[in-house]
């Protein structure tokens, strides 16, 4: 199946091929262009010692070309030159037909020679094309300057200092290398060899190899006593060592950066940078290390020299060399007692930024202050340059206007070799006694720079006004804040109607049951009378006059006990009269009442008349009148015992 | 039959003391863990640990305690590590818990004071909150539980009272009439107020936590940021999906921020 596959696409590869070729068999015959013969070099600028290339290409339309003479190279040395031209052909197909171009180039290395400076012109190179003879264009270079090329950065042999050294102390034609014919060597470049105490000098490391090599190690790093030092490595130089070409002594190395450190003399004389050791090794199949070698830089020695008497102020920081500006500044536009002002004091420039010591702040009347913040920003290039900025935190303590007097940085200036003083404009501060006051933070003479806000903020601040943590042993829990969200929230919510609903409830019950208690009494006191006047009226048909008169008076009795709610039995016939005016009974009945306990208490011991006729009706009346007692009684309007 | 009774009843009180013994003794133990967390946290503070005293802290937090303190006590330590907006969210939560405690208003304003000289968001066009939630979050829920419930409970008790009185003088049912009807009012006000909570924490807020959020227009790092918040804002939570959370602002804005960059209230 794979054999098949593969067999159809060589099939499906040669029908492509046949089908090219018969295209191009089938096109026009092709168009002669006019042949060229341009020349051009890789940079426009060159440094002394720097190698660059120079290429000058022949084109034409497969025309003949022969006799092909180099130009003259005045002024440049030949580093390398082809042993031939390299020659290519473009083949292109389209609607008008088919092109073919033939290139034939010539490429060389070269460098300026020796003392050479200036605009050097490339003549032209000449070949002949079908027997004419072209001339190639000319092609101009400037020498001087760090190079136009990738490898600007490197030190071309022979000028790597700058010749603008405002002390004049120049280096233009550093000695050879230890080892001129040395196939690898290592060395230090300062850009200047004289400067003032505080100026900086730029010293590179390089190193020369002829061979590629694959590892490299410092042993020893240069001592720089008596110098402030300052990493000017670019940043992508520490991973990525930069290489360019460069002719020593008649030989192309190639060069690579290895870093660079800004040197500022803290004090005057000779002062020397201990040379740099390093090694360098290539690597074989098996990444063993072989070919091992062991390079050591000459040392390099730096002319520092003190600072001129003449013009220095009294107190001068020998640190402060270079070229600054003072700016001060305020971040509020309003503030009162107790709210936080920061006060920038910033110094740009190009020195020695981190061991410069900016301008201090005095003690303020009525202001408190906090450690100031200091940061210190460079900018990236061998220049040593940026801003250093102290930030006070200031807390006016009570209103008032307090006038900040303006803030002095005296200096040197190395290119001018004379003292300067940057000054800062004075601030007017105006502190209110309330938050919503206002507040002014400006220069005094209204020009100057206008105060800035988004100043970084000061940790002073955090820590002092606040106020503090509460440090009771047990927590408080606020209860409150969740009571209404839980279960217990619900039941108090429904206890109280609830519980009210039943209370009206059991009183309604309880009124009920006291109501259907006095309806039995009243029942069992009916049935009661009931059985009474029953068996009072057989002994009246008996003829039984005592028995008769003691059943009447119990039914009256009973009648009254249970109407009254309290035994009347025991009492005398006074003490129940008495008893039943208390309640409420009216005189006339009670009196009535009582005339008929009277008479029944009478006729049980007084013996009835002969005859039984009239001992009968006198029952039966009394009888009668019992009943209409009893009904009087009920109806009676009775107060209870409590109301009385 | 009367042993019998008195066996039932001493076996009940058995149990009930068998029940208090053994669930006492776990509940102080628990006050007594919380308690120690919050001294660890106090003591962390005042040492100068602030990332202990904020661990011990969140160690109750996490318990789901609910303490206007506690929240007071977060927000310094959080202030103190220069988490302003850690620092507002926590102080934005004990002002919550209890909104007239001098203390917290004056460190809440003190940490937005700093966070404002940093970079202070100004939502142009902003509606005030209505007037009930300006009500409602003015008193704190505490005081409206509290005060709800004094006025049911006050309310039904001058019920139960006018109930009692029924057949006693004229006059001092008018009076317990009067009463039941005044504090029927506040009831039903303060019930009102407690409503109103109730509707507000249905309303989800939070608080911008880092010095500065993109908002986005979707729920993804690939959509674009409409704009940028800053520490301490306050913000309406409006819908969530996975680890992001759409957000309002008082003018309406919307867009999507990350979940952890909110803290919620």
């Amino acid at each position: 199946m794979r054999s098949s596959s593969r067999r159809r696409n060589g099939w499906a590869r040669g029908a492509a091929a046949l089908a090219l070729a018969a295209t191009w068999l089938a096109a026009p015959p092709a168009r002669a262009e006019p042949p060229t013969f341009l020349a051009e070099t890789d940079r426009n600028q060159v440094a002394p010692g720097e190698v660059f290339l120079y290429e000058v290409t022949v084109t034409t339309s497969g025309q003949r070309v022969e006799s092909y003479h180099p130009p003259e190279f005045k002024g440049l040395e030949v580093v390398s030159a082809p042993q031939g031209p390299n020659q290519s052909t473009q083949m292109q197909m389209g609607a008008g037909g088919t092109f073919i171009q033939n290139s034939l180039s010539w490429r060389y290395q070269l460098t300026p020679a020796a003392g050479q400076k200036g605009m050097l012109a490339i003549g032209p190179a000449r070949v002949r094309v079908d027997g004419k003879e072209m001339r190639s264009n000319q092609v101009n270079i400037r020498v001087g300057g760090t190079g136009g090329g990738p490898a600007a950065g490197a030190p071309a042999a022979g000028a790597p200092p700058s010749a603008s050294s405002s002390s004049g102390a120049t280096s233009d034609e550093p000695p050879p290398p230890t080892e001129a014919n040395a196939a690898n060597f290592v060395r230090a470049v300062p850009d200047k060899t004289r400067v003032f105490v505080g100026e900086q000098v730029t010293v590179g490391w390089y190193l020369y190899f002829t061979e590629s090599q694959n590892k490299y190690e410092t042993i020893t790093e240069p001592r720089t006593d008596g110098f402030w030092t300052e990493d000017v490595t670019p940043p992508n130089a520490r991973n990525r060592v930069p290489q360019t070409q460069q002719l020593v002594g008649g030989r192309v190395y190639q060069v690579a950066s290895l870093f660079k450190r800004a040197l500022f003399p803290l004090q005057a004389g000779k002062l020397t940078i201990s040379p740099i050791e390093s090694e360098i090794a290539q690597v074989d199949f098996f990444g063993m290390s072989v070919r091992r070698q062991r390079l050591k830089a000459e040392p390099v020695v730096i002319e520092a020299l003190p600072l001129p008497r003449a013009g220095q102020p009294d107190g001068f920081d020998p640190s402060h060399v270079g070229r600054f500006t003072l700016e001060a500044r305020a971040d509020r536009p309003t503030v009162a007692v107790g709210e936080a002002v920061t006060l920038t004091i910033e110094v740009k420039g190009q020195g020695n930024l981190r061991n410069l010591r900016a301008p201090a702040l005095a003690r303020l009347d009525g202001w408190k202050s906090y450690e100031p913040k200091i940061t210190v920003n460079l900018d990236p290039g061998d220049l040593v340059s940026g801003s250093k900025t102290v930030e006070y935190l200031l807390l006016p303590e009570r209103p008032g206007t307090t006038m900040l007097p303006s803030f002095e940085l005296a200096y040197f200036d190395p290119q001018t070799r004379a003292y300067a003083t940057a000054k800062s404009d004075p601030l007017r501060l105006e502190v209110t006694s309330d938050g919503t006051g206002r507040m002014t933070a400006a220069p005094a003479g209204g020009a100057g720079p206008r105060p800035t806000a988004g100043a970084g903020p000061v940790e002073n601040v955090i820590a002092t006004e606040i106020r503090p943590i509460r440090t009771r042993a047990t927590l408080n829990r606020d209860l409150g804040a969740t009571f209404y969200r839980s279960r217990p929230f619900l039941g108090v919510l429904l206890v109280p109607p609830l519980a009210l609903a039943l209370g009206r409830l059991l009183a309604r019950a309880r009124e009920r049951l006291a109501a259907d208690s006095q309806r039995g009494r009243r029942r069992r006191v009916r049935q009661m009378v009931r059985q009474r006047l029953g068996a009072a009226e057989g002994h009246r048909d008996a003829g039984r006059w005592p028995a008769f008169h003691i059943e009447i008076d119990r039914v009256l009795r009973e009648v009254l006990t249970a109407r009254l709610r309290r035994p009347v039995s025991g009492l005398r016939m006074d003490e129940l009269r008495d008893l039943l005016l208390q309640r409420g009974m009216p005189a006339d009945e009670a009196g009535r009442i009582i005339a008929a306990l009277e008479a029944c208490d009478l006729a049980r011991f007084a013996p009835a008349t002969a005859d039984a006729a009239a001992a009968r009706q006198q029952m039966s009346a009394a009888l009668e009148r019992a009943g209409e007692l009893i009904v009087t009684i009920d109806k009676a309007p009775l107060r209870d015992e409590a109301a009385t | 039959m009367t042993h019998l009774r008195g066996a039932r009843a001493l076996a009940g009180w058995r149990a009930a003391a068998l029940l208090l013994a053994t669930v006492l003794p776990v509940q102080v133990a628990r006050a007594d863990r919380v308690d120690e967390a919050w001294r660890r946290g106090n003591d962390a503070y005042l040492r100068g640990d602030y990332a202990g005293a904020v661990a011990a802290y969140q160690e109750l937090d996490r318990q789901g305690l609910v303490s206007a303190d506690l929240a007071f006590n977060l927000g310094n330590a959080y202030y103190r590590q220069n988490n302003l907006g850690r620092a507002i969210w926590a102080f934005e939560r004990a002002a919550a818990l209890d909104p007239d405690d001098e203390d917290t208003r004056y460190n809440l304003k003190q940490a937005r004071k700093l966070a404002d000289r940093r970079v202070r968001d100004k939502i142009e066009g902003a509606d005030r909150d209505p007037l009930w939630m300006r009500v409602v979050v003015a008193l704190g829920p505490a005081t409206e539980t509290w005060l709800f419930v004094a006025c049911y409970l006050a309310f039904f008790a001058a019920l139960a009272a006018l109930g009692m009185r029924r057949r006693r003088g004229e006059h001092a049912r008018a009076l317990l009439a009067a009463t039941a009807s005044i504090l029927a009012v506040a009831a039903v006000l303060s019930g009102g107020l407690l409503a109103g909570r109730a509707a507000l924490d249905r309303i989800p807020f939070g608080v911008i936590l880092p010095d500065a959020v993109a908002v986005r227009e979707g729920a993804d790092t690939n959509y674009r940021t409409s704009f940028e918040l800053h520490a301490g804002l306050r913000v309406r939570l409006l819908d969530r999906d996975q680890e992001w959370l759409r957000i309002r602002l008082p003018n309406g804005l919307e867009g999507w921020v990350r979940e952890q960059d909110i803290g919620r209230l």
